[in-house]
């Protein structure tokens, strides 16, 4: 009881302060004193420490199962394990809201605290900014959805969580979606800052990239967690199913992809200003359109666990941050003027462009798709799905193009490319693509499959050819072993060097979407026990179904030997768990196996008292190249914050006497 | 009821009395009574049932979704494909009922025609604004460029090399003096 009104009064406190410092940038700014703003600045941290102070009230009141608090008492329960309580606390609308508020305070106090020296005029606009959208959350937090809330009754024991959050993926999933969301509010404020300030040097515009990257990196990798946990609990035999969640998450997502890209050319080129900033301040309307989208009703989904009356503070707060950031934009035109011009319609620069469209484009068309049953209904009171055929047939063309844009873009010169030149670095990854191509139409006959397979290879091969031809300068000029010459190659330019490895993950990830889509193989089955079945040159024998119980749940498990050519490959498990109080919401374990290139996939869906079982079975090709490739894509995305060995004359010089020695040989 | 269609087994208090009902719920729709390693449904059932979508689980299509509902909407297109029908008129069939909603892929007529042109319009039209952009921008600075050539005529490998080295290892190359001048000249007027 005590608890529960000091959270609720630090997060009232939490509010009072984010209003406080409001006040103080701006007038410390207007009346020049520099100790206001330093005060207003500070202010970010201080809220972050309350939100902090909060959150720690609240995990307390889990970890004693405090069922006073309606927040504990409606999504835990004593016999759950530790693990799923914990899970619990962003199991809610309350608890996200307040795990989102404390990731982007944290890091927005990082970012401004560390900045605020550098930019003394920025910085307080942008902790201006970041404490009104701080401001919303907290209001949400203290007046809307209070996570303090108390029971009128103290029940005796929870209700427990929704069994679909009961999963070691979704310990790590949401926050991490979440904190990809909120991270976005960082390079937002920077930005908006900025353009308040009326200044956006190079300097800034460096620091607006690493933020913008970080969050891109979190959300990329809150997405691809989530891919994995549909895969392994949804048991529909895939991974992403362009459910509107998933699609909300994916925006922000494709227009920071954009961002990261089309900001290298103004860091080189200084063009494209009005674009990059228009980009950055999208991708976190996108991501606060993405946290609230589902959890207001607005659309509806297989992931809407949370629903709740916040609609219309969302719908508010929406409109308000994109007035804030076209409002902005429009003032501060004149500063955004480019400083070059393009040379070449075949240039670097045009690469980007190219690369910014496509990903515009498909940024349209999934959230058109996504959007568009709302404008159905609106318009003419008719509703209706829009399901993965028209993102499959809609941005799959698109994802192609990307792809290979992928394979040329890095090869291309700055400001003009040499044609000649072109065609003889693009000769090996063209070679490789065209064998590809012709072997899979030879083999399986799927022209969509085979020139997604080619565009494919042709990037991951170009991204090799450019390694090799680095590695071999370095060697040659330095005289260094090849792996010597790789490590100081990567080590000198880890951006760039870096940003290949993520598109090699890419590549990869592509190989497998491009496999799993095109060359599953299904069967639903009856079976009693000891019988065999075959599938995609597998025979499955059902060995039983029997019962478990845990502390907080009832475990069917279904026993499926996996045999290949008459081999053993071992014996897989295929659960259906039903928790307590969620009898009737049964949850899936779904039964997989990699086995060489494919992914045998087993769901229970039915059994009876004799034995017999009905299992949902695919063969999935290739899905292991998704989580292979993810993988090798986080890799890339850490190279991406190594900072670049301090710059010497030396470098310079060895790279030209390098290239003098390719252009001779 | 539940004792006999559900699994016989140790007793386990009232629990097990909540999931053997629910049990029952889920197993009525289905007799297994075949004793062999059998097809539920035929892949015809399965290709038709994924151009429908499930009517009470947001986001997954009648094939891929566990719920009863959408087993009982299988086993419906199972006995009208037994019964010949058409897939035309099996989809129908669930259009009368359900709706338009109840397609997974929207029609490629009529007024959701809007939904599947409108993002190649707009990739048409942002190609279109590329394109006109790059032409007039590279235009302007043809002329420029004829005149400077000149420091072209070094191999351009070379130059793509070492302008690259330059930009990567001094990051204040000709853009940033200008951006600081703009700047530096902001503040002053403002201070």
């Amino acid at each position: 009881m005590a608890a529960a009104q000091f959270g609720h009064g630090t997060l009232l406190l939490a509010f009072v302060t984010t209003l406080f410092g409001i006040v103080l940038c701006v007038v410390g700014d207007r009346k020049r004193l520099p100790a206001l703003t330093i005060g207003g600045v500070r202010a970010v941290g201080a809220v972050t420490g309350l939100l902090a102070v909060a959150a720690a009230v609240l995990l307390a009141g889990f970890l004693r199962h405090d069922f006073s608090l309606a927040y504990v008492s409606g999504r835990s329960s004593t016999d759950m394990p530790l693990r799923y309580v914990i899970t619990a606390f962003y199991g809610g609308q309350e608890g996200s809201l307040l795990f989102w508020a404390i990731v982007s305070g944290g890091l927005a106090s990082i970012a401004f605290l560390r900045h605020r020296a550098r930019f003394p005029r920025i910085v307080p606009y942008a902790a201006a900014v970041f404490l009104s959208l701080q401001a919303f959350m907290l209001y949400m937090l203290c007046f809307v959805a209070s996570p303090f809330e108390l029971n009128a009754i103290v029940p005796s024991e929870g209700r427990g969580l929704n069994p679909l959050l009961r999963d070691p993926g979704m310990m790590i999933h949401p926050p991490m979606l979440l904190a990809g969301y909120a991270s976005f509010a960082v390079p937002f404020s920077i930005a908006a800052g900025a353009l308040i300030a009326g200044s956006m040097s190079r300097d800034l515009l460096r620091y607006v990239r690493q933020w913008a990257l970080i969050a891109w990196a979190i959300l990329g990798t809150g997405i691809f967690l989530g891919g994995w946990w549909a895969y392994h609990v949804l048991g529909w035999g895939g991974y992403w199913g362009w459910d509107p969640v998933e699609n909300v998450s994916l925006l922000p997502w494709l227009t920071a992809t954009a961002f990261i890209h089309s900001v290298i050319v103004q860091e080189r080129r200084g063009m494209l200003k009005v674009w990059n900033v228009g980009l950055l301040l999208a991708s976190f309307v996108l991501a606060v359109f993405g946290t609230f989208v589902v959890r207001s009703g607005l659309i509806q989904s297989v992931h809407s666990f949370a629903l709740s009356d916040i609609g219309p503070y969302f719908l508010g707060y929406l409109i308000a941050v994109t007035i804030l950031a076209v409002g902005l934009m429009i003032w501060r035109l004149p500063m955004l003027q480019s400083e070059n011009t393009f040379d070449s319609m075949v240039s670097r620069e045009s690469s980007f462009l190219l690369n910014n469209l496509v990903f515009a484009g498909i940024a349209f068309a999934t959230f058109w798709g996504t959007i568009y049953p709302l404008v159905s209904d609106t318009l003419r009171g008719q509703e209706m799905t829009v399901g993965p055929q028209f993102y499959n047939q809609v941005n799959g063309p698109l994802f192609l193009i990307l792809l290979v844009l992928m394979g040329v873009g890095p090869l291309l010169a700055w400001r003009r490319a040499d044609t000649k030149r072109l065609l003889r670095v693009l000769t090996v990854p063209l070679a490789a693509s065209i064998v590809v191509i012709v072997g899979m139409l030879v083999l399986f006959g799927q022209p969509m499959a085979a020139a997604g397979a080619a565009a494919a290879v042709f990037a991951g091969v170009a991204v090799l050819v450019e390694y090799w031809r680095g590695t071999a300068a370095r060697r040659r000029s330095s005289g260094d072993a090849y792996p010597v010459a790789l490590y100081r190659l990567v080590r000198r330019e880890p951006r760039r060097f870096g940003g290949y490895i993520v598109h090699l993950g890419v590549a990869l990830i592509a190989l497998g979407i491009i496999g799993s889509t095109f060359f599953q193989s299904e069967r639903q089955v009856a079976v009693s026990p000891g019988e065999r079945f075959a599938l995609a040159g597998y025979e499955l024998e059902f060995l039983e179904v029997s019962d478990t119980t845990t502390a907080d749940a009832l475990v069917w498990t279904a026993y499926v030997r996996i045999w290949v050519d008459g081999k053993d490959q071992g014996t897989i498990e295929a659960k259906r768990f039903f928790y307590r109080n969620f009898e009737n919401q049964p949850t899936t374990v779904v039964a997989t196996e990699t086995v060489g290139f494919d992914d045998v996939y087993i769901m229970l869906t039915e059994w009876d008292d004799a034995g017999r079982a009905s299992l949902h079975v695919f063969v999935n090709p290739l899905v292991s190249w998704i989580w292979g490739g993810g993988a090798i894509y986080l890799l890339g995305m850490v190279m991406l914050f190594w900072p670049p060995t301090s710059a010497q004359p030396m470098a310079v010089r060895s790279s030209v006497r390098s290239s003098g020695n390719e252009v001779r040989a | 009821m539940s004792r006999s269609r559900g699994r016989s087994g140790t007793r386990r208090a009232p629990l097990l009395l909540v999931v053997l009902s629910a049990l029952t719920m889920m197993l009525i729709a289905l007799p297994l009574v075949a004793q062999a390693a059998e097809d539920v449904y035929t892949q015809r059932t399965l290709d038709l049932a994924r151009r429908l979508e499930c009517p009470v689980c947001n986001g997954q299509t009648v094939a891929d979704s566990h719920s009863g509902t959408a087993r009982e909407m299988r086993n419906v297109i199972e006995q009208k494909v037994a019964a010949g029908e058409t897939d035309e008129q099996i989809i129908a069939y669930f259009v009368e009922r359900f709706g338009e909603e109840i397609l997974a892929e929207p029609p490629k007529s009529g007024f959701t025609l809007t939904l599947w042109w409108a993002p190649v319009g707009m990739v048409v039209f942002g190609l279109v604004i590329v394109l006109l952009f790059l032409r007039e921008r590279t235009a302007r600075t043809a002329a420029a460029a004829a005149t400077s050539g000149g420091g072209a005529a070094l191999d351009p490998e070379l130059e793509r090399l070492a302008r690259e080295t330059l930009a990567a290892t001094d990051p204040g190359t000709d853009t940033h003096a200008a951006d600081t001048r703009t700047t530096g000249a902001k503040r002053a007027d403002r201070r």
